[in-house]
């Protein structure tokens, strides 16, 4: 009797003290997110970091906004409420009326357009990355009235919407920025989205707050904190102690420090991101068709995944992502495959006589690069390649180019389609292009490229970027290793989908996107 | 005594621009911060125009001149990552440093004192013996192994410390009490052998002799004069803490200037590396020549020597 009686008060005392607890801090939802890296500015047109990007997207609010899952990309209203286009090289979007943006102003198209073009400025370095990009055709920004606006691009482009909806176009209060200057603006922006900045210490901290006078749906809290915290075992001490709600960047080997834990858990996917070895076709070494071909045939994906991604990452057969959706993701792509005996063939073929080949490799750069360059080492060395490692560090501090043969580097999906991979890494503007890293000396690769890019018709954008890719495995100027596997890890009451219509690592916490049952 | 202490600053302005010069050069060596800044796809005119802005593009000599004349102006230049005066970064950043070195050091002295004292007086008995063992281990023990210990212990496991940031009182515990076990142990040890040291002195033994009783001996004859020698190794160990609060501030996110140094090398962040490496050997110079004309007030036969 006693007992029961015991346990019957116990469990009375715990609800009291859990709706206690739980009417606290219904006052304030506040969401803390200890993320693996930061950013120093959060100037919308500048910023073009992963970190960045979801920041930014809290703050600012494009035009044209997306459906954060739909493959392929289904466009909604943002601050434009209708948009069309009014020649091939015009689209005219009418703005939302009574959008008040964090400085108490009022959106309207002076803001767009000034947001937009100060990109266009080629004199400023800093919009030089968002520029090449993302707005290379974009030509002016015309305001009609004051919530009507034209955007003109140099060439009708068939992914205008896509660009317009990327969180780069965001949409900035033209009398702060003038008020304040470009520096000061960037440590103090000013967007209309749901929440505001209330506090910004440049690579470390920033604290958002719930902007109240927000035109779209409430969001679910009225404060955001992200705190930088390098370490990956920092931030998941930071989570299991219960200093953060949400972390970034946990690799699969660290999965089992919160799988322990009770009430969290993990978030994860294999990203829309390439790790991808870049081969000097400038180099003597790495000249030959023949031997590029080979190094690719010799390296074992699948074991790479299975060996450094705990079988999660995902080894690709094409350098396509399926996040394109129908129709230009072609699941019968097939080029890349594991066969050493080929290799050696082509090897020989090509009368390589054991002429070193180095790959230079960035410590701590990319997740498991180190472990990714001694093991394909090896590979190598098993068809009969003289490799030699070379660490540089900082990453990407080679300032010679000529003298690289085999260097890493990563292609993340900018946008889901075909381009927003492929322009965005190997165009012609692009630096593999222009340091010579690159060269596709196909006669039919700069029209193809044109098609895949520009083309109108949507069946001649894929069949080109088919032929894009056959062209581009015949000269086997890249490596792509694979795709890595990394996840969130939460608190167990957060609920929270990895937006695959945006580009990786972008944390969506807008209405709807997440939620947050009581703690 | 003035040209002792004229001396001693003459040699102190000398090392300070010895290391500017070490550091300005070594900095410049490793690269570009414009690597940094700039996506790969920047042209090489757009380069050239914030080398120019940034007057990286003149000869080594030349910026030194240029920097040296700015520092005569109170000018200590503007961060080339963050765009802001060097001085509004440090300023923010000073603060939780001071405190958290601060805290160390007064733990270390509070603790590391009467922990020495007691280990000479109950010399030879296991509780000492024990206490000297593990001053000894922390000493031994570098900075960044205690931090990841106490983290395991007392966050991931016992969820009683938070582990990362500065935003309440517990946060200092953990960073703080890493700083302090090596001051401990170090200022301990030496408490302990000083003691020894004076303990055995002729004027110790008169005292018994006289029927001083044994706490009077203990505070006012041994204590007192054990603490003189403790002053130049409290001034080498500050600087230490200095050294090892770099280390501290990364591992716990401490918002500090740790974070500050160690981001603006892997940056490039030119003047703000600077602006750190100048005002650290100020102030590990300062300290040094605080203890050498302290000593010298204290001792006058080291006035001599010199």
């Amino acid at each position: 009797m006693s007992d029961v009686f015991f346990k019957w008060m116990r469990n009375t005392m715990l609800i009291v003290c859990a709706m206690v607890a739980s009417s606290a801090h219904a006052q304030v939802r506040e969401l803390r997110v200890g993320v693996a890296s930061h950013v120093r500015s959060l100037d919308v047109q500048e910023i073009t970091s992963n970190s960045g990007a979801s920041f930014l997207y809290q703050i600012f609010d494009t035009l044209i906004e997306r459906d954060n899952h739909a493959a392929p990309l289904k466009f909604q209203p943002g601050l434009a409420t209708s948009w069309k286009m009014v020649s091939p090289t015009t689209m005219e979007l009418k703005l939302r009326e009574g959008v008040i943006m964090h400085d108490g102003t009022t959106l309207d198209a002076e803001d767009v357009k000034f947001s937009l073009e100060r990109v266009l400025d080629t004199k400023d370095p800093r919009y030089t990355s968002a520029r090449g990009r993302f707005f290379y055709n974009l030509k002016s920004v015309e305001v009609v009235d004051r919530l009507t606006v034209r955007v003109h691009t140099h060439r009708p482009d068939p992914l205008l919407e896509t660009i317009l909806s990327a969180r780069n176009a965001g949409i900035t209060s033209k009398e702060h920025v003038e008020k304040v200057g470009k520096d000061k603006a960037g440590l103090m922006p000013v967007g209309s989205g749901p929440y505001r900045v209330d506090a910004f210490k440049p690579t470390e901290l920033l604290n958002l707050t719930r902007h109240e006078r927000f035109w779209g749906e409430r969001p679910p809290f009225d404060r955001i904190t992200f705190t930088r915290i390098p370490e990956v075992a920092a931030r998941i001490t930071a989570l299991v102690n219960r200093e953060v709600d949400f972390i970034t960047n946990v690799p699969p080997d660290q999965e089992g420090a919160i799988r322990r834990v009770k009430g969290l858990k993990l978030v994860g996917a294999p990203l829309p991101v390439f790790h991808i070895w870049v081969l000097n076709m400038s180099h003597p070494a790495t000249a030959n068709p023949d031997v590029r071909k080979a190094l690719n045939l010799a390296i074992d994906r699948e074991a790479l995944v299975k060996g450094l991604w705990a079988g999660r990452g995902y080894a690709p057969k094409a350098h396509q992502f399926k996040e394109y959706g129908e129709p230009m993701f072609m699941p019968d792509l097939a080029f890349y495959r594991y066969d050493p005996k080929q290799a050696r063939e082509l090897l020989k073929k090509a009368g390589y006589k054991g002429e070193q080949i180095t790959i230079t490799f960035f410590p701590e750069y990319y997740l498991y690069g180190n472990h990714a360059a001694v093991a394909v080492a090896d590979m190598w060395k098993k068809v009969g390649i003289n490799v030699k490692l070379q660490m540089s560090e900082p990453a990407f501090s080679n300032a010679d180019h000529t003298k690289v043969m085999v260097q890493p580097w990563s292609n993340p999906l900018y946008y889901p389609d075909p381009m927003g991979v492929f322009d965005t890494h190997w165009s012609a503007n692009s630096w593999v292009v222009k340091k010579g890293l690159w060269k596709p000396d196909h006669p039919e690769w700069a029209p193809t490229y044109e098609k895949a890019r520009f083309s109108t018709n949507i069946k001649e954008r894929r069949e080109a970027y088919r032929k894009l890719l056959t062209m581009a495995d015949a000269m086997s100027g890249w490596i792509v290793l694979y795709q890595p596997y990394e996840s969130y890890a939460m608190n167990e009451n957060i609920d929270w989908r990895i937006p695959s219509a945006q580009r990786p690592y972008k944390l969506t916490f807008r209405a709807g996107q997440v939620s947050f049952a009581s703690r | 005594m003035l040209r002792f202490i004229a001396w001693r600053l003459g040699r102190a302005a000398l090392t300070v621009l010895l290391v500017l010069v070490g550091c300005f050069v070594a900095i410049r060596s490793a690269g570009s911060p414009v690597d940094i800044l700039y996506p790969e796809d920047a042209t090489p005119e757009q380069t050239a125009l914030l080398e120019k802005q940034w007057g990286l593009d003149r000869s080594l000599p030349e910026q030194f001149g240029l920097y040296v004349a700015n520092l005569a102006r109170g000018d200590f230049g503007v961060s080339i990552i963050e765009r802001r005066p060097v001085t509004h970064i440090y300023a923010e950043k000073l603060q939780p440093t001071l405190q958290l070195a601060g805290l160390a050091l007064l733990i270390g002295v509070c603790v590391g004192i009467p922990l020495g004292a007691i280990a000479a007086l109950r010399r030879g008995r296991a509780a000492a013996r024990a206490a000297m063992a593990l001053a000894f281990t922390g000493y031994a023990v570098p900075h960044f192994i205690i931090a990841i210990v106490l983290i395991l212990i007392f966050s991931y496991h016992l969820n009683w410390l938070p582990s990362t940031g500065a935003a309440s009182a517990w946060h200092y515990v953990l960073p703080a009490v890493t700083l302090a076990l090596p001051l401990i142990a170090a200022i301990a040890r030496y408490m302990r052998s000083t003691m020894l040291d004076v303990m055995n002195q002729d004027y110790v033994r008169t005292a018994r002799a006289k029927g001083v009783a044994e706490p009077r001996v203990v505070t006012l004859h041994v204590m007192r004069n054990a603490l003189l020698p403790l002053i130049t190794v409290l001034g080498l160990e500050v600087a230490g803490l200095i050294n090892g609060s770099l280390i501290v501030e990364t591992v716990f996110s401490w918002p500090g200037l740790g974070k500050v140094l160690t981001g603006s090398v892997s940056r490039r962040d030119f003047p703000v590396l600077q602006f750190g490496v100048i005002a650290y050997a100020i102030a590990v110079v300062s300290i040094n020549c605080l203890v050498d004309v302290l000593y010298a007030v204290a001792d006058p036969r080291v006035r001599v020597e010199s």
